[in-house]
């Protein structure tokens, strides 16, 4: 763009100043068609043609693969790309939806700095030489007044955050977070501390490629499911992972048997062959009872009663302790039913569900095999005790021999390719530094300062972004390690790709420390960030607002919960829009201005010299892929030594292209790059193998023994890094005083039928209420407007009023016109609603549509309109997660509609986090109904 | 080359009006607009309203929130919005960008085609052409990508906004269209 000042443009004339007529001059210029015209770019789409690009989703974190037709530079047609076997051409409405999101006028489209006060959203428009300048100016001011660590950075829930992460890294900063933290870490503690992983799902997915008794590898789509049981966990709507809605179709379809166990009557009961509806709050329950049984009646000799795998303890330690500990519980009687725990009557009286019912799963799930044992994420990781639930979840699997087992259960963290590691851990985890402690000048590494595992959570090995905002407010109190005793505050927040100030914790909180102000009238964290390409609410409270690339303008990688390694490429299908930037070329332009601001940890080797454009950064992080050792039963390369790591593309491993390293034990093929994905419809598969954890020479289980931890070494070694030290707040909260290393119960919060503490709660605030989640209308989703319109398993519904949006406009010629200016007849479109079964709606002289106020024992409310519905169980109200009230204008109609519809983000209790993983507590309370 | 008669006032008209739909009012406004305040109440009235300096920075404030966001904005200047179901980068955005590359002209940068500033900077380089077939195909542009959506814009505008500058802004930009659109 050329570059001429408004005040020359004046002086020399209205029209043309020197040469150049107003028309060639400032954003919005004409110039010679010659000029840097890019295939693919807006101003090409008369000269193109029709292309195919095969690239990969994140507008949600499923990252289906996805096969788009451009026609003319402009994206045309999205399908599944039928090469990924994760959703194997098959994709749902947000995959559909990029054209709306690339092409929607309402994206962020330059960068911004704010004008008015934090919230108001007044911005004005600015260059990103403007805004880096001043990005870099205040941090490294941060940096040298408060030090490095006081910047958080929130790499959010649109994967491909390594760049940011290693800008942040670089600078000095441990605190590097990311969606993750406050997705569901309790449902993944369980995984982490047995076997190292994260989320185990049932061996659904298909095609996967086999090594045959021939030698050659062929795709295989059998089924060897015999019952796979989801509680909490409704794949069908909330389609995180895409294969298991059509693969659990099939295995049914082939015999396998399918429970949900779940208080609502989802689209995946519906598919089900059993429904148990069980109370809020209580998977753990029901987990602990199913275990209790199956350790009774296990009988060795009775084929009908074989539950346990006779072989389980060769590949585990501390069985005897954990068994011990959980025994040792069966003659407590429980205060709240005087019942024995664990028992049947005593599971009965809690959850809701039949003794006999009980026994039956239990007894199914010990004797169908292989069988699946899943735990979903609102269902379970977000209730207060769901660290038990994963736990217990997780020793069901192993000990009954589904782990890993051929139509079992399958540990996908454990299993998927590697993305590489150039986010700059390896830095900040190496640097010295040094801080004065109590007077005293201390030395360690500056991953030491890390806020979370330094501080009030030591164990929250995915860090406790939900409870951020009370170190936002109060500081960060260093407890542990060599800078135990040091206080700092947070002085800077940069956000990208999430949203936490509506979906983190209490949102009101969020709201209250990111606009909160100290003494001067300054605010207390002088700076905030935000990077994205939907304006969501975390962006009212920014500085400033950087317009990143949305998913089909940039470069990535996808690798999401498969059962066999596989690796994918987002491949921009069009050029940033406007003036967005992809992650890379922003953290080169932000580390040039910490450059140019004098940061001398911040060189162009690390950063724009060492990365001339995306591919440069991704194809280093190819370099590690897969990273997956060569074990299973088929063997994957039966060519190659057990147990050797792999690495490199398919194709070379399979053709013998490789060196192999017997002293670091690595087969080394040709390093899987961008282009060599390019020329492979965008995606690399390597074999599939099952029993993966039994291979001598090392299997993939992740836990420091290689075996199945049932004493855990992982919170050992955590209560050793903290002995003698404060005990974390939230431990005490439960009365402990040390992490559990094995067998462990507590109860969850806000709930009067398990918890005595609750009790006295019962009756004045008679409903527990839970979230459901609907997936095309997630935090950032609705801002595609179709995508909130669609209405779903009676929580996301057509109950919206008449309303203008904006006055309609009639053309010229008398007809309406969209200008952003709309009217929706009433029941036209799909709003948050609260379901409720119609008993309790009768009870309470309700009917559906009613406006209703939702109020807590802490005494915050929000508001909505009732559904009443069959498909929820008496007692229960369900809402949709951060679906309604929704504050920023960048949710479009939803925004309208953010006085009528509920937010149970609102109705948090803000001081709880889960004891040992940190994350939020989203579900459980207790609410009474009001009648507006 | 030799201009038309009063080709020379439409042109700078044109220029200023590029201009307000480029940039956010600043203190460059004013001069701007009293160099074109006699030509029309319109302008004057216009002009009129920037002169209060102490106003100018709400001005701003609301042209971006009006324009350019951040969020959903009241009124997109892109003629594919209202052209091409709510979308940008439409088969109308295509057809415009025809309309330039016939002349060997393309936008900058990455910002689609059909923004009013782009279509009206196109509206001047025309006039400057000074002869009778650019004039034409002048009317021609305006009337099939310009006068199709301005009016709803216009509309919109008035709409979104109690600001008397904001409202002035929608007549007259309506006014030069309707005008540019008529056959010469």
């Amino acid at each position: 763009m050329k570059e001429i000042t408004r005040r020359k443009f004046l002086v020399a004339s209205t029209a043309t100043v020197g040469a150049l007529s107003f028309w060639e001059l400032g954003h919005y210029a004409l110039a010679a068609s010659k000029s840097n015209v890019t295939d693919g770019s807006p101003q090409s789409a008369v000269l193109g043609k029709e292309r195919v690009i095969y690239t990969a989703d994140a507008f949600c974190a499923s990252e289906c693969g996805l096969q788009v037709t451009t026609y003319n530079g402009v994206i045309s047609t999205i399908y599944g790309n039928p090469h990924v076997p994760y959703n194997a051409g098959t994709t749902c409405a947000k995959g559909v939806s990029g054209k709306q999101v690339v092409y929607s006028p309402y994206r962020l489209k330059y960068p911004m700095i704010r004008v008015g006060a934090r919230g108001e959203g007044k911005f004005r428009r600015a260059s990103w030489e403007e805004v880096s300048r001043y990005i870099a100016t205040k941090l490294e001011a941060i940096k040298q007044q408060y030090g490095p660590e006081t910047v958080i950075m929130d790499g959010g829930d649109m994967t491909d955050q390594p760049p940011y992460w290693r800008l942040f890294y670089y600078f000095g900063s441990p605190n590097c977070t990311q969606h993750g933290a406050i997705c569901d870490t309790p449902r993944r503690l369980g995984p982490y501390i047995i076997e190292g992983g994260l989320r185990i799902e049932p061996d659904l997915m298909r095609p996967v490629l086999v090594r045959q008794p021939d030698g050659s590898l062929k795709n295989d789509y059998s089924y060897a499911n015999k019952m796979i049981i989801y509680v909490g966990w409704n794949p069908f709507t909330a389609t995180r992972i895409n294969y298991e809605s059509r693969g659990t179709v099939a295995a049914k379809q082939n015999g396998a048997k399918v429970v949900v166990v779940d208080p609502a009557f989802s689209n995946t009961a519906a598919q089900a062959d059993w429904w148990l509806p069980i109370r809020p709050g209580t998977d753990a329950d029901l987990f602990a009872t199913m275990l209790r049984y199956i350790l009774t009646n296990n009988n060795p000799q009775d084929p009908e009663r074989q539950y346990l795998d006779p072989r389980f303890q060769d590949y585990s330690v501390g069985w005897p302790e954990f068994e011990t500990a959980f025994r040792s519980w069966w003659t407590k009687s429980d205060p709240i039913n005087n019942l024995p725990y664990f028992s049947l009557q005593w599971a009965q009286e809690r959850t809701g569900l039949a003794a006999q019912d009980i026994a039956t799963l239990a007894h199914e799930f010990g004797s169908k095999k292989p069988a699946a044992l899943v735990w979903g994420m609102n269902g379970t990781g977000h209730h207060f005790n769901g660290e038990v639930v994963s736990t217990l979840g997780t020793v069901l699997n192993v000990i009954t021999g589904n782990f890993d087992a051929r139509g079992g259960a399958i540990d996908t963290a454990l299993v998927r390719s590697n993305k590489g590691g150039n986010g700059g851990s390896k830095q900040i985890k190496s640097q010295m530094i040094t801080r004065t402690v109590n007077g005293k000048t201390i030395k360690g590494l500056a991953w030491d300062l890390e806020m979370d595992n330094n501080g009030a959570w030591p164990a929250a090995f995915w860090g406790a972004l939900g409870a951020y905002p009370k170190q936002m407010s109060e500081g960060v109190q260093i407890n542990y390690g060599p800078f135990a005793g040091y206080h700092y505050p947070i002085k800077a927040f940069f956000v990208r790709g999430g949203n936490p100030a509506n979906s983190a914790s209490t949102e009101q909180r969020w709201a209250e420390v990111l606009s909160a102000k100290d003494g001067s009238g300054d605010y207390q964290i002088p700076l905030t960030v935000y990077v994205d390409n939907a304006y969501l609410e975390t962006g009212l409270y920014a500085d400033v607002i950087l317009p990143e690339a949305s998913f089909m303008e940039r470069m990535g990688l996808s690798d999401i919960y498969p059962s066999e390694p596989v690796m994918y490429l987002r491949e921009p299908v069009v050029p940033p829009q406007f003036e967005a930037k992809n992650q890379v070329e922003i953290m080169n332009i932000l580390a040039k201005a910490l450059h140019d601001a004098g940061d001398p940890d911040i060189q162009g080797a690390d950063f724009w010299d060492r990365y001339h454009s995306e591919e440069d950064f991704w194809n280093e992080a190819l370099l590690e892929a897969p990273g997956r050792t060569n074990v299973g039963e088929p063997l994957p390369y039966p060519r190659y030594p057990v147990g050797y790591k792999l690495l490199g593309t398919p194709e070379s491993l399979e053709k013998g292209q490789v060196s192999i390293d017997h002293t670091k034990k690595i087969v080394q093929g040709v390093p899987l790059t961008v282009a060599w994905l390019r020329d492979h419809h965008g995606v690399a598969v390597w074999p599939m193998a099952w029993e993966r954890y039994k291979a001598p020479s090392g299997g993939i289980i992740a836990t420091k023994s290689g075996k199945f931890e049932f004493h855990f070494g992982f919170l050992d070694a955590v209560n050793k890094y903290i002995a003698n030290r404060p005990v974390p707040y939230m431990l005490n909260q439960v009365g402990w005083t040390r992490y559990p290393t094995t067998f462990f119960w507590y109860e969850t919060v806000w709930n009067p039928y398990t918890n005595p503490a609750y009790t006295q709660y019962r009756t004045q605030y008679p409903f527990q209420l839970i979230s459901g989640r609907i997936h095309q209308s997630m935090s950032a989703t609705q801002y595609v407007d179709w995508l909130g319109r669609i209405s779903e398993e009676h929580l996301w519904m057509p109950l919206n009023d008449a309303k203008t949006f904006h006055p309609v406009v009639t053309t010229g010629q008398g007809g309406e016109k969209i200008a952003g200016i709309h009217h929706l007849r009433q029941g036209a479109w799909s709003i948050a609603v609260i379901q409720m079964n119609p008993v309790d709606g009768q009870r309470l002289g309700l009917r559906t549509g009613d406006l209703v106020r939702l109020v807590n024992p802490l005494k915050q409310e929000t508001k909505g309109k009732v559904f009443l519905s069959e498909l929820i169980r008496p007692g229960v109200l369900r809402v949709p997660p951060g679906s309604g009230g929704r504050l920023t204008p960048g949710m479009g109609q939803t925004y309208e509609y953010r006085s009528i519809t509920p937010s149970s983000n609102r109705l948090l209790d803000p001081n709880l986090s889960s004891p040992i993983t940190g994350m939020s507590t989203f579900n459980d309370m207790v609410v009474k109904v009001i009648k507006i | 080359m030799g201009m038309l008669t009063g080709e020379t006032r439409k042109l700078e008209q044109l220029a200023v009006l590029h201009r307000l739909y480029s940039d956010a009012p600043d203190a460059s406004l004013p001069l701007l607009l009293s160099r074109v305040a006699s030509q029309g109440a319109l302008w004057e009235a216009l002009a009129r309203s920037a002169q209060d300096s102490a106003a100018l920075a709400t001005l701003s404030t609301e042209w971006t929130t009006l324009f350019e966001g951040p969020g959903r904005i009241a009124v997109p200047l892109f003629g594919s919005v209202y052209l091409d179901h709510g979308l940008l980068m439409g088969s109308s955005t295509q057809e415009v960008l025809a309309a330039y590359a016939k002349y060997g002209l393309i936008p900058e940068g990455k910002i689609p085609a059909d923004h009013l500033a782009f279509e009206l900077g196109f509206c001047g380089f025309l006039t400057a052409q000074g002869h009778v077939d650019a004039l034409s195909e002048r009317s021609d542009f305006a009337k099939r990508w310009m006068w199709s959506w301005v009016p709803a814009m216009t509309e919109a505008l008035h709409a979104a906004s109690d600001t008397p500058f904001f409202r002035e802004l929608a007549q007259l930009t309506l006014t030069i269209v309707q005008h540019l659109s008529q056959s010469e």
